[in-house]
């Protein structure tokens, strides 16, 4: 049943298929790890729960009102952050600027929400 | 009125049979062993499969493939479980990818290669298994990079021992 082989056990096949190996785990982490492109527009939703579709090539700065005052949302060269808000903890100050569709920021206390959407959209964090 | 059945199992039998068990030990004692990911394990039972395939032929490795699967999860109580289909979808897949090289040439590829073919088919298909039938949500697709980068280091080291088995069998893999 023996057949006959090469003096070397590694074969050439062997060196195809790990190279192949290789390159499908490169290309599989360039396709699930490469993170979402560029977003398009800012989804704002504020403190009444209406909801505003703002696009991303226009440089302004919002006020959106909330039950606890004014924040600022501020959209700079297709990104978008919270400049200030009348929470105490600040977290989605600090959350900075938000550019790959699919990431958001949001003030719980003050019941607003900032996600931006559009191109290829990914994840924030793992959901059910 | 009694009638004997007698059945006659052939030198086949006894190797397939050894061969298995082998794995099957192989199988369960790796299933004690606490991973940090879900789906991924050494699967040194593959390094058994690649012997009995280097050795003995496709047929031969097949049985053992299946066997290690079915009776490896009624000893460690998985059997028919998503844990088993999850196993069991691998272990073909595996044989399927390993099957096709060794039908067109069987010295195309070397243990290296069959072992980690074996393993890179056996997580692709388990992954998509788990995700078509347990978890269909896309952020399962995040884990599959590492996932198949464990395969692929699992495939290389099992090629590796099944060099050094069989050379310490005294069998060359280059005849």
């Amino acid at each position: 049943m023996m057949q006959a082989r090469t003096r070397n056990p590694i074969t050439t096949g062997d060196f195809v298929i790990v190279a192949a190996a290789l390159l499908l785990l490169g290309w599989l982490y360039a396709q699930h790890w490469g993170g979402g492109g560029a977003a398009e527009f800012a989804l704002v939703v504020d403190g009444s729960g209406q909801e505003m579709r703002i696009p991303l090539s226009v440089n302004r700065t919002l006020e959106i009102e909330g039950p606890l005052g004014v924040s600022v949302v501020e959209i700079d060269e297709g990104a978008a952050r919270f400049v200030s808000s009348p929470c105490s903890n600040q977290y989605c100050v600090h959350n900075g600027w938000l550019r790959a569709g699919g990431a958001l920021a949001a003030c719980l206390p003050n019941r607003i929400v900032l996600a931006l959407a559009g191109g290829d959209e990914h994840w924030d964090s793992i959901n059910f | 009125m009694t009638a004997t059945i007698v059945m006659r199992s052939t030198r086949e039998d006894h190797l397939i049979a050894a061969l298995a068990t082998l794995a099957i030990a192989i199988h369960v004692a790796e299933s004690a062993l606490p991973m940090p990911l879900p789906g991924a394990k050494p699967g040194l039972a593959n390094v058994i499969v690649i012997v009995a395939l280097l050795l003995y032929g496709w047929k031969t490795a097949a049985w053992v493939s299946m066997l290690r699967v079915l009776a490896g999860s009624i000893v460690i109580g998985t059997f028919l479980s998503p844990s088993f289909v999850l196993s069991l979808s691998g272990a073909v897949a595996a044989m399927a990818a390993v099957g096709l090289v060794w039908a067109v040439r069987p010295t195309l590829l070397g243990p290296i290669g069959y072992s980690v073919l074996a393993a890179m088919a056996h997580m692709a298909a388990q992954f998509h298994v788990a995700w078509l039938l347990f978890i269909p949500h896309p952020a399962l697709f995040g884990l599959l990079p590492i996932l198949m980068t464990l395969a692929l280091i699992s495939g290389l080291t099992g090629g590796i021992i099944v060099q050094a088995a069989l050379a310490r069998m005294k069998i060359d893999p280059t005849q």
